[in-house]
């Protein structure tokens, strides 16, 4: 069945993303046609709306693709081998443990020998050895796949302390009512603390590109204008 | 070739299209090791990766797996 809808938004942009938000779907699954490109016209004078035709909405489609994605079998021997490889260099006795869920794997490692060669300064050599690993994994499954490795519970331990970071940061921000930033970055660790920020209705957030990783710096939304 | 070797051998031929052409040459200096990485010329831009990310992973991966046999290794990867 196909069905086709039209969205209006101030752009085109605009007006894809009032369609996927509407029809539960991402920009690379929406197949659209432009019937008219938007314009903001003279200073607001003889704006037009942007307008775009969705074709193929089949209700129920998304369901399917979810099911299919969930059904590919996921390979993780490869994975696994080179890991092991890879932590037998360093340590002669080990626990893995893989996980699977979804797209992502996690790789579980337990030892009671020294773990620091593996961890790296500050976590640098669990990072490399994460983007290695996802790269290897995404290539076997010709799909992104994100395989992350927790030695130790040091992974957990440190998203712990990156939240009660965030948390306090976000508290000292109200309370003395001015901008402060938080370190720089990855991905990964910004999800989270992204995740925190937004529980707190008082503060939002700006992000700038620092290297390549990003940092983050939240401000108090009454931004007190007498400080200067 | 040492166990090092063998595992930047075993990355890199996980990450190219033809694993067959992975060629990895150690040449032994006084402390250092330099291992010499080639791949196909397609396959060249998989092991450097984006501004360099992957080589980058895979130098820190074979320093840290030196560092524990108490030497030093350099890769090149020669094109």
């Amino acid at each position: 069945m196909s069905i086709e809808r039209e969205f209006e938004g101030k752009t085109v942009t605009d007006a894809t993303i009032e369609a996927c938000k509407e029809l539960g779907i991402t920009r690379d699954e929406l197949n659209f046609e432009v019937i008219r490109e938007g314009s903001s016209g003279v200073l607001g004078i003889g704006s037009r709306n942007a307008i775009i035709k969705v074709r193929d909405v089949e209700s129920g489609n998304n369901d399917i693709q979810k099911n299919e994605l969930d059904a590919v079998p996921m390979d993780t021997e490869k994975i696994e081998k080179i890991f092991r490889h890879i932590v037998d260099h360093f340590v002669e006795e080990s626990e893995i443990e893989v996980e699977v869920q979804n797209r992502n794997i996690l790789l579980k490692m337990k030892s009671s020998a020294d773990l620091g060669f593996l961890i790296g300064k500050k976590g640098d050599m669990i990072k490399n050895l994460e983007f290695l690993l996802s790269r290897i994994a995404s290539k076997q499954q010709s799909q992104s796949v994100l395989v992350g490795i927790d030695i130790n519970s040091y992974r957990e331990r440190k998203n712990d302390q990156l939240k009660e970071k965030v948390q306090s940061m976000v508290e000292k921000v109200v309370s003395i009512n001015r901008p402060l930033s938080l370190n720089p970055m990855n991905s990964y660790e910004r999800r989270i603390s992204y995740l925190i920020i937004e529980q707190n209705n008082e503060v939002t957030y700006t992000t700038k590109e620092y290297g390549h990783l990003k940092k983050i710096t939240i401000f108090p939304k009454k931004l007190d204008t007498n400080l200067s | 070739m040492d166990k090092v070797g063998e595992l930047i051998k075993l990355i890199a031929s996980s990450l190219v299209d033809k694993p067959e052409q992975v060629e990895i040459q150690e040449v032994i200096g006084d402390s250092t090791t330099v291992y010499e990485l080639r791949v196909a010329q397609e396959d060249l831009g998989k092991i450097i990766g984006k501004q360099g990310k992957t080589a980058r992973a895979i130098r820190v991966l074979l320093g840290a797996a030196a560092a524990k046999e108490k030497r030093r290794a350099v890769l090149e990867i020669i094109e």
